[in-house]
């Protein structure tokens, strides 16, 4: 019985002591319920989520001899994410993902594209993003490895309504790179109120395989793509971010590089190499070895601003924007030569040689690229943007992979877009959008030709998160 | 019996209330909910301190979402939407 007064005394006075109510006491039970959900969440061991995008885009395309052609196309990707950032010094993220056109394999079950510069990668999963992060001197410098966040860059969240998915801008370029990164926290170095982050970034190429022999070659493209042995990416990336005084928020990134394509492998089998030298309604039917015998094919130093003003003035807008500078120094050239002659000597008989000229372009040359966009946000669910985009001659635009699979962002020319995000339920979004893009040179896979066409796409996705 | 009686209502007093504000949670933005939307705000600020002060507006978003009675699954959607897509692992070395 004594035990039991000296308990209910204990009670009471605990009672007292903490002088709850019982609301009160619901605030610090439940505070305490999430404190233990927030500290199961940050030391699971592995995290899973992705995302399933598809998206429904119709195609017209208009040449400049009006040939129209339309083209309707379904594509999905699915993403699924595996990170494991519990431990406070070592961190390690991953991305896999499958990108396919519906029911592709049925109608071309041979064709299986395992190139990561292209959009459509194909129905297996793929390591589009596999790197670790090494944090030293509490989280002032770190070093990175792997396949690294390259691709979906600013300003894509704008337009898929998500928040950033990738470090660097869209238009410098977004294929997956793998390298290692020293990233430096200048803000809290130096004590900074606002975030300033420094990186430099290193991606050697390598190229594994022998001598390729491809014999698939559509008539958009002499060949798939050039197959060079060497060379390398080196970046400097500059950012920061922080409160306007206006009202909103803001970023701002600085980021160049220095690309060097190292020698360019001979590919056997290569046909249609001449097609555009050929009077209209002829084919060339030649096969080619194209290679080049240049140490190097080019060298691309590029550099971008790129900024974003988010809830500007404290208003509902978002205006953002980018402006690059390449230029392209022409290192080489590619000969073909014929080997097998089937168009009764035109290019003439098998052993000629052919100089078909550099990498992306002939000579040197300099290019620009201006992107402007704006959306409004009625609410959390919907919001409609536009954004106004011109890239010139000399460009060289590497903003491959995209959301919405648009090929805006590797048009040399002008374009628009309009869109607009639905969300029909917190992590159900509905985008509909439309595009337009007048394009003035277009990549042949060796080069940029001289053509004249205008695009227009009308694009519907549908993206789950989970 | 006393013995039983005197846990019982220490067992009410101390965890009855857990089944009471259960329903509760169906709006995290609700008037006896405010910890736990801040805890949340907390939790994001923490995903975001590696990347600095940078988190002005998703707060001001989750706030402006609690001022509007959004119900507890959207802040929570958006929270995860947060984790999901603004986390570390899209930004080199943060």
């Amino acid at each position: 019985m004594k035990r039991y007064l000296i308990v209910t005394i204990l009670f009471c006075i605990q009672s007292l002591a903490y002088g709850e109510t019982v609301d009160e006491k619901l605030d610090r039970l439940e505070n305490e319920l999430l404190d233990l959900k927030l500290g199961r969440a940050d030391t699971t061991f592995l995290k899973v989520s992705g995302d399933f995008r598809t998206v429904y885009l119709s195609k017209e395309n208009e040449d400049v001899n009006d040939r129209d052609s339309n083209k309707n196309q379904t594509v999905s990707e699915f993403r699924i994410n595996l990170d494991s950032d519990s431990d406070s010094k070592v961190k390690f993220y991953s991305t896999l993902a499958a990108t396919y056109f519906w029911n592709n394999n049925f109608q071309s079950p041979n064709v299986k594209v395992l190139d990561n510069t292209n959009k459509v990668q194909g129905v297996d999963m793929r390591v589009q993003k596999a790197y670790l992060d090494y944090f030293l001197n509490d989280k002032k410098i770190s070093l990175s490895l792997g396949r690294l966040p390259t691709q979906y860059g600013p300003p894509t969240h704008f337009s898929a309504n998500t928040g950033r998915q990738g470090t660097y801008p869209l238009l410098l370029y977004s294929v997956p790179l793998d390298g290692v990164a020293l990233t430096a926290n200048l803000g809290k170095l130096f004590d900074a109120e606002n975030r300033y982050i420094f990186r430099l970034i290193f991606s050697p190429f390598n190229n594994a395989s022998g001598i390729s022999s491809i014999e698939t070659v559509g008539s958009e493209g002499p060949f798939n793509e050039i197959e060079s042995e060497g060379g390398s990416v080196f970046m400097a990336n500059l950012e920061t971010s922080g409160e306007l005084s206006l009202g909103g928020n803001y970023a701002f990134i600085l980021q160049g590089y220095s690309a060097k394509f190292g020698r360019a492998k001979a590919l056997s089998g290569v046909r249609g190499v001449l097609q555009s030298q050929l009077p209209s309604g002829s084919i060339d039917r030649n096969v080619y070895e194209v290679g080049s015998e240049d140490e190097n094919i080019a060298t691309i130093n590029a550099a971008i601003a790129y900024f974003e003003l988010t809830n500007f003035g404290d208003s509902k807008f978002d205006l953002y924007g980018s402006y690059k500078q390449t230029h392209v120094e022409s290192e080489g050239s590619f000969t073909a030569v014929v080997v097998e002659d089937n168009t009764g000597g035109a290019f003439g008989p098998a052993g000629t040689e052919i100089n078909i000229g550099g990498f992306l372009y002939d000579e040197n040359e300099k290019g620009e690229s201006i992107n402007l966009g704006t959306r409004y946000k009625f609410n959390s669910s919907f919001n409609v943007g536009i954004e106004y985009l011109k890239q010139t001659k000399g460009d060289a635009p590497f903003g491959v992979n995209t959301f919405n699979f648009s090929d805006l962002p590797i048009t040399i020319g002008t374009g628009y877009r309009f869109y607009t995000n639905y969300k029909i339920e917190p992590n159900l979004n509905l985008g509909l959008g439309y595009e337009i893009a007048n394009t003035e040179n277009s990549f042949n896979g060796q080069k940029y030709m001289d053509v004249e066409s205008k695009t227009k796409t009308l694009f519907t996705s549908l993206r789950y998160s989970f | 019996m006393k013995k039983i009686l005197i846990l019982g209502l220490l067992s009410f007093y101390s965890f009855g209330g857990v089944l009471e504000f259960r329903p509760e949670l169906e709006s995290i933005c609700g008037k006896s909910n405010k910890i736990l939307v801040k805890k949340i705000l907390l939790g994001l600020a923490k995903q975001k301190r590696a990347r600095g002060a940078s988190c002005g507006s998703d707060l001001k978003f989750l706030s402006k979402s609690c001022e509007a009675n959004v119900v507890c699954e959207d802040i929570l959607a958006s929270y995860k939407e947060f984790l999901n897509n603004n986390s570390s692992r899209n930004l080199i070395g943060e």
